[in-house]
């Protein structure tokens, strides 16, 4: 049976985000944040998170290794920096101790006796948003199959990595889907490499969240990324069913013409990988 | 009540110190308590430490004594000084599983407190007579309630079901040889399969004479995928069913 390894620090998983940066994620969304500022704040959260999990009164455990690749005007670009600029994926522990800054933010939480309190939390910043240029999808998505093939030849035995690609237009570097074929053919001995899309949009549209058939798709361009997206793995689909998605075990780890609730959701959906031990 | 086996196998074998299993007997040996850790917690080392020791202390369990639990796990740890990960590590919460014993001789009765999914079975003769709270195994694919560090999280524990729901009162009476065994999840579901398919698994695990000989069982059921990879502990005790109310032996 596939994605059924149990993840350890000795046999750890990998998530590899691939966002597109290019002119129109300046559009801005309903909370009036562009979608390039909203995408970056919840690829920060995301990261927060998945160190969270790890994260032990002792240290962090390094059940996860992250990446982050970008695209826009200058072609493909490492989408972490400083210390981590020299390579695309590293384990959580390193990326704990590297973020580009420590922002100080207020949180609203209940008090516990019916009321609103405001406190303050510590929010690192790893991933700036960036908007302009073209779309090298194409481009990206094959440095991701590249990152992939060597991530999956040196963890033989652990859970596959998953690619979540976040997106609001067509490729301007030719045909993705044929890379986004080759790149669902990597995989480790617990299965092929996951790959999630997910199409963002300011048109207030309704999405269409993890479609079973592209046949209600809307034009071509959403039945592409729906072919290039992976059936979700079973523990996947009860986790979305659980986070009250109608989910089939046809469903594909796609969404298209989402907004910031959904993009929120399809991250946390996507870095549920297998049990952690 | 009398310890014929305490041992445990880590989930990772490189690193038994971050076994998350932890168990406490009283000093009249009549109550014990074993806790599992969650895996995905900041300190769940500690909070089942302090689980299974306050349940020895105190096994009448309500919110004031899941409370004073908190305080202690509290003092344990200074939120100020933590680095960013670990104060959000803090802030989303320990969770460990109660498995609680007090065994009662003039009753010959043991009641069972269990919160989560550490797992008691009954045997007499080799045989399983009862357990709790799980008796299916598919139940262990449930997600458990679990004690937590964070109070929104313990609210089951006010309500006023929570005994029925979660205790059981275990009757030696007319038992040959009970014995009980607790179990952490990966253990209980292993045995509650070999129970329903007739295997000998009980059998083996009453039978245990040393931790090593523990470790080689789970070693070897996790390489055939029959066991999951978890730490895995195992308690057997034993009663005296032979004694009257009085405590003079019938025979």
């Amino acid at each position: 049976m596939a994605y059924e390894s149990q993840i350890s620090r000795t046999s750890p998983t990998a998530f590899l985000f691939v966002v597109d940066q290019s002119g129109s994620m300046s559009d801005k969304m309903s909370s009036g944040k562009t979608k390039a500022e909203f995408v970056a704040d919840a690829l920060n959260r995301t990261l927060m998170n998945l160190i969270t999990r790890c994260s032990k009164s002792e240290g962090v455990r390094d059940y996860f290794e992250v990446g982050v690749i970008g695209y826009g005007s200058s072609g493909v670009s490492n989408g972490f920096s400083g210390a981590l600029a020299a390579k695309f994926i590293h384990p959580v522990s390193l990326i704990e101790q590297n973020p580009v800054r420590v922002e100080d933010r207020k949180r609203k939480m209940d008090d516990g006796a019916g009321g609103i309190v405001e406190t303050n939390i510590k929010f690192p910043v790893w991933f700036e948003p960036k908007a302009n240029g073209g779309t090298p999808m194409r481009q990206a998505l094959t440095k991701a199959a590249e990152e992939m093939v060597a991530w999956c030849d040196a963890h033989p035995e652990s859970y596959p990595p998953t690619v979540l690609h976040v997106t609001d237009g067509e490729s301007s570097d030719g045909d993705p889907e044929e890379i986004a074929s080759h790149l669902g053919l990597i995989s480790t001995n617990d299965g092929a490499v996951l790959i999630l899309n997910i199409h963002v949009s300011t048109l207030g549209n309704a999405p269409i969240k993890f479609p079973a058939s592209e046949t209600n798709l809307p034009d071509n361009y959403a039945k592409m990324l729906f072919r290039m997206s992976s059936q979700l793995p079973e523990h996947l689909i009860h986790f979305a069913q659980d986070k009250g998605h109608e989910v089939s075990v046809e469903s594909r780890g796609f969404m298209f013409n989402a907004e910031a609730a959904e993009l929120v959701d399809f991250f946390d959906i996507g870095t549920r990988a297998s049990q952690l031990r | 009540m009398k310890r014929l086996f305490i041992g445990s196998c880590p989930k990772d074998s490189g690193s038994p110190e971050a076994n998350e299993d932890k168990y406490a007997f009283s000093s009249d040996g009549n109550r014990l308590a074993l806790c599992d850790g969650a895996s995905e917690s900041f300190d769940s080392k500690v909070w089942a430490d302090l689980l299974a020791r306050h349940f020895v202390e105190d096994p009448k369990v309500n919110q004031d004594w899941v409370a004073l639990a908190l305080l202690e796990y509290n003092e344990k740890h200074d939120f100020d000084s933590m680095s960013w990960s670990k104060q959000a590590a803090f802030e989303r919460g320990s969770f460990a599983t109660l498995l609680g014993l007090e065994y009662f001789q003039a009753h010959q009765a043991v009641e069972v407190l269990a919160v989560g999914d550490s797992i008691a079975i009954l045997c007499d003769n080799e045989q399983l007579t009862r357990s709790w709270s799980i008796s299916d195994p598919e139940q262990f694919k449930q997600h458990p309630t679990l004690l937590s560090t964070l109070s929104a999280h313990n609210r089951f524990v006010e309500e006023s079901g929570f005994w029925s729901d979660h205790g059981r009162t275990f009757s030696l009476t007319g038992l040959n040889r009970p014995v009980i065994l607790c179990m952490t999840d990966a253990l209980g579901e292993w045995a509650l399969r070999q129970a329903q398919s007739g295997g000998s698994g009980l059998a083996r695990l009453i039978a245990m004479e040393s931790e090593e000989e523990l470790i080689e069982l789970v070693l070897q059921e996790r390489s055939a995928k029959r066991m999951k990879i978890d730490d895995s502990t195992l308690v057997v005790v034993s009663f005296d069913t032979k004694k009257a109310i009085d405590g003079i032996p019938i025979s």
